[in-house]
C-alpha cells in the first residue's frame, strides 16, 4: 500500500513550514486494506515534520472541498490541538447509491472524532446526491433496515429486563471485572438450566399431566383389553402386579403423626414419603402410550419420549458448552502468547475502567502491582532457573515427585474413606430400619444417613488447605500453582462423587440366583432402584443448598463480625475477620451441583427445575457473600482466563458424568416395579425395539453406524482431521513471524522515507528564503497541478 | 424514563443514537447525570462547556488514575472544559458496542502524556507509576519493565505509534472486557 501513495510537497511558506498532502491511491476502491471490518474504509496517515508522525498546520485552516479527479479525497479533518489528524473518506461525488450511503451512516459513530464533526459528516452525506435504488435492490435495503433496526429495539427491550443487572453493576464497580465473569457464570449456567427444564417440561411432564393411559390390571388371566389399549406394551402381568405392591407399599408406610412437621421437612429433604410416588422422581412415569381423552388417536410414546428427550438434552447443552469453552479458550490463547503479551494486558487492559469506589481502586492498584512483582518474579524465575545446578535440579526433581506422591496418597486415602463410610451407613441403615421402634435407634438411622455427606463435606474443607500447603513446597510459577491446585481440587470433588455412585451401585446388585418374575429378590434391593438414585442425588443437592447457605450466614458472617467489629484493629482480629472471596473454590462449587443436576437428570426428571432455583438462592447467597462477607480480594483476576477456566471445569464434570449414566442406561436391568422400562432388559433396548421395527432402510443404516465397520473408519477420519488443522496453526504461526518481520523491514522503510522528507523541506525553506517576493504569502486550498509540486519517491 | 422527556425533541435523540453506540433510554440516563454533576447553578444546557473538574466528579471517573487525560482527550476544543457532547461521545466510545479500533485510538491518546503521538519510555512510565499508586516499583524495576514492554511491542524503533498499539491490542483480549463502563 505504501508504495503507492506518493506524498507531495505543494508548497512552503516563508515563515512557516506547510506541508499539504494530495493523495493519489490508483486503485479504484476506498484502498482500505488495514482492516477488513467495514467500520473504517479510510486511510488514516499522520505525519510529523519532524520526522515522527503529524503534519502540523495553521489552526484557521479547514479543508472541505472535493477535488474531483481522485478517488480518495480528503472529506475532512480536524484539530487535535495543533496536530491535524486526516481522515480519508471515499469519494461522494460519483453518485453513490443509498444502500451505500445507508451504510456509511451506519458507520459514522465509528469515527474518532468529536460529535460535532459526525454530525457535519452526515449531514454531508445525507445532502449529497445518491442514485435512487429501485425493484429487488430497494426492497432487500429496506428489509435490511428493518432488521437492524428491529435488532437494536430488542436489544434495549432485553437489557432493560436483563436479570440481575443492579446487583452485577454493584459488583463490577467495587470489585472488578473478574468477579463479575463469576456471577455471569451463574447466570449463564441458569439459563442452561432453564433451557433443559423447559425441553424436559413439554416433551415429559405435560403429556404425561394431560394424558391418559390404562390402567395396570393385576387380574392373571386377562390381556388388558380396554378401548384405549390397542397397542399396548406386551409384558408380563406379574410386573403389573409389582407396580401394585409398590404402590401399595408406598402409601401404606406408618406415619409418625407426632412429628408431622419435622416429618414433612424430612421428606421434603430426602424426597421421601408422598414425593416419592410424585412427578419428582422416574418411578411415578408409567410404561403405557399416552392419548388425548378426546381424541384417542393421538398417540404419544412416553417411554420413548422418555429416552430421547434426556439424549438430546445432553447432547445440546454439549454443543452450548463447547461453543462458550471455545470463545473463551480462544482468548485465553491469545493472551498466553508470550510472557510480554502478558505485560501489555496488564498494563494496558489492567485497570477496570467501571471502578467507583475508593477502597475498591486502592485495592486494584495493589492488585496490580502484585501481579507486576509475580510477573518480574516469574522472570528472575526463569532466569534461576536456568542457571540451576544439576544438584539442585535433581533436588527439586525429587521433591516434586514426592509432593505428587503425597498428593496422591491423600486423595486415594480419601477417596478409600468415602467409600468404606458409605457401605459402613448402608450395612447399618439397613439393620437399623429393620428395628426402628426406640428413639435411639431413629437417631442412629439420621446419623447412618448423612454419614457419607458428613464425610465429603468434611474432606473437602480439608484437602484443600493441606494441597495448597503442599504446593508450596513445589517452587513452581504463580500461576502453574493456582492451575495445580485448581486440578488437583477438581479431581477431589469429582472422584468424591464417583465413588459415591459406585456405593450407589453396589447397592443395586443382580443377585446370582433370582426368579424373573419376583418383583425384588431376596438380597433385598430397593423396589425402585432408580427412585433410590434419584432421591439420593435430590438430597445431595439439597444439602449441598443447606451447606452453602450455613457456611455463609453461620460460619463466615459471625468470624467477620468477630473480627472487624469486636477485635477492632489487632491482628488476630484482622486474621480472622479477613475472609477473600476466592473465586476458584466458589467456581467449584457451582460445578459440583451442575454436576448433580446432569447425574440426576435422568432419575428425576424434575431436577433441573430444582438446579434453577438452588441457582437463583445461591446467587443471593454468594452475593452476600461477597458484598458483605469478604474483604477485597489482592488477587487479579483476569476476566479472559476466568471464562476459559470455569467453562472447562464444567466440560471435564459434564464428560464424567456421561460415563455413569451411559452405562446404567446400556447395561443396568431396570427394576420390575416401576417406571416406563420395566420389564425389559436394558433401557436401551426400548431404543433396539424402535429400530427394529423402523423401515429397512432406516434400520440398515442405524445398524451400521453401531459396528466397528463405522466405527474405525470415523476415529481414523477424525484423527486426520485434527492433524490436518495442527498443520495449518503451526504454518499460521510461521507465517506471524515471517509477517512481523516484514512490517519491521516496512517500518525502516517508513523512517527513511520521513528523513527523506524532512531533507526536501529543509532544501525548500532555504530556496524559499531565497525568492521571497515571488511567492504568495497564503496558500491555497487543495490546488492541484501547481508548479511548484515536488515530488518524492522512495 | 424514555418517554416523559422534555428537553430532546425526538429528532435530536434520533441524531445522537444515530452519531453514538448509545441507546435512547441510555442518552436519557445520561443527560441526568450530566444534570446532577455541572448542574450547581440553574438548569444547564446543552451547548454550555463546563469546567473538567466537575465532570471528574463521575463515580467511575472519580477514581480513574487517568481522569485527566480522559478529560481532555475527549475535550473538543481542549480548553479543559467539557460540553454535554462531549460527555456523549465519552459514553459512546466506553460503552461495550464500541469497536476495538475507536476504543484503540482514544486509548492510546489517553496514554500518550506528553502528547508527541507515539508511546515512548516517558509515557510509559507515568502509566506504571499512575498504575500502581501508592504501591510505587522501583525505579530500576519499573524502567526495567518499561524496556521489557518497548523491545517487544515497538517494531521500528522509536516508540510505539498508533498503529502498533492498535495491533498490540488485538492480543490483549482483557483490553475490551476493562475499557469500558456505562450509565
Amino acid at each position: 500500500m505504501e508504495q503507492e501513495q506518493f506524498p507531495m510537497l505543494v508548497e512552503t511558506e516563508k515563515c512557516e513550514r506547510t506541508i499539504r498532502v494530495r493523495l493519489d491511491v490508483p486503485d479504484g476502491d476506498n484502498g482500505s486494506n488495514d482492516d477488513e471490518e467495514s467500520e473504517d474504509e479510510g486511510i488514516v496517515i499522520t505525519f510529523n515534520s519532524l520526522g515522527r508522525g503529524t503534519v502540523r498546520r495553521r489552526a484557521s485552516q479547514r479543508s472541505r472541498r472535493q477535488p474531483p479527479t481522485t478517488t480518495a479525497t480528503l472529506v475532512h479533518t480536524s484539530r487535535r490541538g495543533s496536530d491535524t489528524y486526516l481522515e480519508v473518506l471515499p469519494d461522494l461525488t460519483q453518485g453513490v447509491d443509498e444502500e451505500e450511503t445507508w451504510e456509511k451512516l451506519q458507520q459514522i459513530r465509528a469515527h474518532a472524532v468529536p460529535i460535532e464533526e459526525k454530525r457535519k459528516l452526515k449531514q454531508q452525506l445525507q445532502s449529497a446526491p445518491t442514485l435512487r435504488t429501485r425493484g429487488l435492490a430497494a426492497f432487500k435495503l429496506s428489509r435490511r433496515k428493518f432488521f437492524s433496526q428491529t435488532k437494536s429495539r430488542l436489544r434495549e427491550m432485553i437489557s432493560k429486563i436483563e436479570l440481575w443487572h443492579w446487583s452485577l453493576r454493584y459488583v463490577e464497580g467495587n470489585f472488578g471485572t473478574g468477579l463479575v465473569a463469576f456471577f455471569t457464570f451463574i447466570k449463564w449456567l441458569l439459563y442452561l438450566n432453564l433451557f433443559t427444564c423447559v425441553l424436559l417440561g413439554v416433551f415429559i411432564l405435560v403429556p404425561q399431566i394431560f394424558l391418559v393411559h390404562s390402567k395396570d390390571s393385576c387380574i392373571v388371566d386377562s390381556w388388558p383389553n380396554s378401548v384405549y389399549d390397542n397397542e399396548t406394551f406386551l409384558y408380563e402381568n406379574d410386573t403389573n402386579c409389582c407396580t401394585k405392591y409398590y404402590n401399595e407399599i408406598q402409601s401404606n408406610s406408618p406415619k409418625r403423626d407426632n412429628y408431622y412437621l419435622i416429618q414433612l421437612v424430612q421428606d421434603g429433604v430426602q424426597g421421601t414419603g408422598p414425593l416419592e410416588l410424585s412427578y419428582l422422581f422416574y418411578g411415578y412415569y408409567p410404561r403405557h402410550i399416552l392419548v388425548l381423552e378426546v381424541a384417542p388417536e393421538w398417540k404419544y410414546n412416553l417411554p420413548l419420549a422418555y429416552l430421547l428427550v434426556l439424549v438430546v438434552t445432553l447432547i445440546l447443552s454439549l454443543v452450548l458448552m463447547v461453543r462458550a469453552a471455545a470463545r473463551g479458550l480462544r482468548e485465553s490463547l491469545r493472551s498466553s502468547e508470550g510472557q510480554f503479551y502478558q505485560y501489555c494486558n496488564l498494563i494496558f487492559g489492567g485497570w477496570d475502567y467501571c471502578i467507583e469506589n475508593n477502597k475498591a481502586a486502592s485495592i486494584k492498584k495493589k492488585a496490580i502491582y502484585n501481579e507486576l512483582c509475580n510477573h518480574l518474579e516469574t522472570e528472575r524465575y526463569n532466569e534461576e532457573k536456568e542457571q540451576r545446578t544439576k544438584k539442585e535440579r535433581c533436588r527439586l526433581y525429587m521433591v516434586r515427585l514426592l509432593v505428587n506422591m503425597v498428593v496422591l496418597a491423600l486423595l486415594s486415602v480419601s477417596f478409600v474413606a468415602i467409600y468404606k463410610s458409605t457401605i459402613f451407613a448402608f450395612d447399618h441403615l439397613k439393620d437399623a430400619k429393620d428395628s426402628k421402634e426406640s428413639e435411639q435407634d431413629k437417631l442412629m438411622i439420621l446419623l447412618f444417613e448423612y454419614l457419607p455427606s458428613g464425610v465429603i463435606v468434611t474432606l473437602n474443607i480439608i484437602i484443600p488447605y493441606l494441597l495448597r500447603a503442599l504446593v508450596k513446597l513445589e517452587h513452581y510459577t504463580p500461576n502453574s500453582i493456582l492451575v495445580l491446585t485448581l486440578i488437583r481440587t477438581v479431581f477431589l470433588r469429582l472422584a468424591s462423587l464417583v465413588i459415591l455412585l459406585i456405593s450407589i451401585y453396589q447397592s443395586i446388585p443382580a443377585c446370582p440366583d433370582s426368579k424373573p418374575s419376583e418383583c425384588i429378590d431376596e438380597c433385598t434391593r430397593p423396589w425402585c432402584w432408580e427412585t433410590y438414585v434419584g432421591q439420593q442425588l435430590y438430597k445431595l443437592t439439597i444439602l449441598d443448598l443447606i451447606i452453602m447457605f450455613l457456611t455463609t450466614f453461620l460460619v463466615n458472617f459471625p468470624l467477620k463480625c468477630i473480627g472487624h467489629k469486636l477485635m477492632r484493629g489487632s491482628q488476630i482480629g484482622a486474621a480472622i475477620g479477613d475472609i477473600e472471596f476466592a473465586i476458584p473454590k466458589h467456581v467449584l462449587d457451582i460445578v459440583y451441583g451442575q454436576t448433580l443436576c446432569w447425574l440426576g437428570m435422568f432419575y428425576s426428571p424434575l431436577l433441573p427445575a430444582v438446579t434453577c432455583i438452588k441457582l437463583v438462592l445461591v446467587f443471593y447467597i454468594k452475593y452476600f457473600d461477597c458484598k458483605v462477607n469478604s474483604s477485597q480480594s489482592s488477587q487479579l483476576y483476569r476476566t479472559s482466563r476466568s471464562n476459559a477456566l470455569f467453562i472447562s471445569i464444567l466440560l471435564v464434570s459434564f464428560i464424567v458424568t456421561i460415563i455413569p449414566v451411559g452405562y446404567s442406561i446400556a447395561e443396568i436391568k431396570p427394576s420390575l416395579a416401576c417406571g416406563p422400562f420395566r420389564g425389559l432388559d436394558t433401557i436401551w433396548s426400548e431404543m433396539l425395539a424402535v429400530i427394529e421395527e423402523s423401515p429397512d432402510w432406516l434400520k440398515a443404516v442405524l445398524l451400521f453406524l453401531g459396528t466397528a465397520g463405522f466405527a474405525v473408519p470415523a476415529i481414523i477420519f477424525l484423527i486426520l482431521a485434527g492433524y490436518y488443522y495442527y498443520a495449518v496453526a503451526a504454518a499460521n504461526k510461521h507465517m506471524v513471524s515471517l509477517l512481523k518481520n516484514q512490517l519491521v523491514l516496512e517500518g525502516h522503510d517508513k523512517q527513511f522515507l520521513l528523513s527523506r522528507l524532512n531533507h526536501m523541506i529543509k532544501m525548500s525553506a532555504e530556496e524559499g528564503g531565497e525568492n521571497t517576493s515571488a511567492r504568495s504569502s497564503r496558500p491555497v486550498e487543495d490546488e492541484t497541478g501547481h508548479s511548484n509540486d515536488q515530488t518524492l519517491e522512495a | 424514563m424514555g418517554n416523559k422527556n422534555t428537553t430532546f425533541t425526538e429528532e435530536e435523540l434520533e441524531d445522537y443514537e444515530d452519531l453514538t453506540y448509545l441507546t435512547r433510554r441510555e442518552i436519557l440516563v445520561a443527560w441526568g447525570k450530566w444534570k446532577g454533576l455541572v448542574g450547581g447553578q440553574g438548569e444547564p444546557d446543552r451547548v454550555t462547556r463546563y469546567p473538567e473538574e466537575d465532570v471528574q466528579k463521575l463515580p467511575e471517573l472519580q477514581h480513574n488514575p487517568f481522569r485527566e487525560r480522559i478529560t481532555r482527550v475527549f475535550s473538543s476544543l481542549k480548553d479543559s472544559r467539557m460540553s454535554f457532547e462531549d460527555f456523549l461521545d465519552l459514553l459512546s466510545v466506553m460503552s461495550s458496542k464500541a469497536p476495538l479500533q475507536l476504543k484503540a485510538h482514544y486509548a492510546f491518546h489517553i496514554f500518550d502524556y506528553n502528547e508527541d503521538q507515539v508511546l515512548d519510555t516517558e509515557d510509559l512510565e507515568v502509566v506504571v507509576e499512575r498504575l500502581t499508586g501508592d504501591h510505587a516499583l522501583l525505579p530500576e524495576e519499573k524502567s526495567k519493565l518499561v524496556e521489557k514492554l518497548l523491545e517487544d511491542t515497538d517494531l521500528d524503533g522509536g516508540g510505539i505509534s498508533e498503529e502498533e498499539f492498535k495491533h498490540l491490542l488485538t492480543k490483549c483480549p482483557d483490553f475490551t472486557h476493562s475499557f469500558r463502563f456505562s450509565v
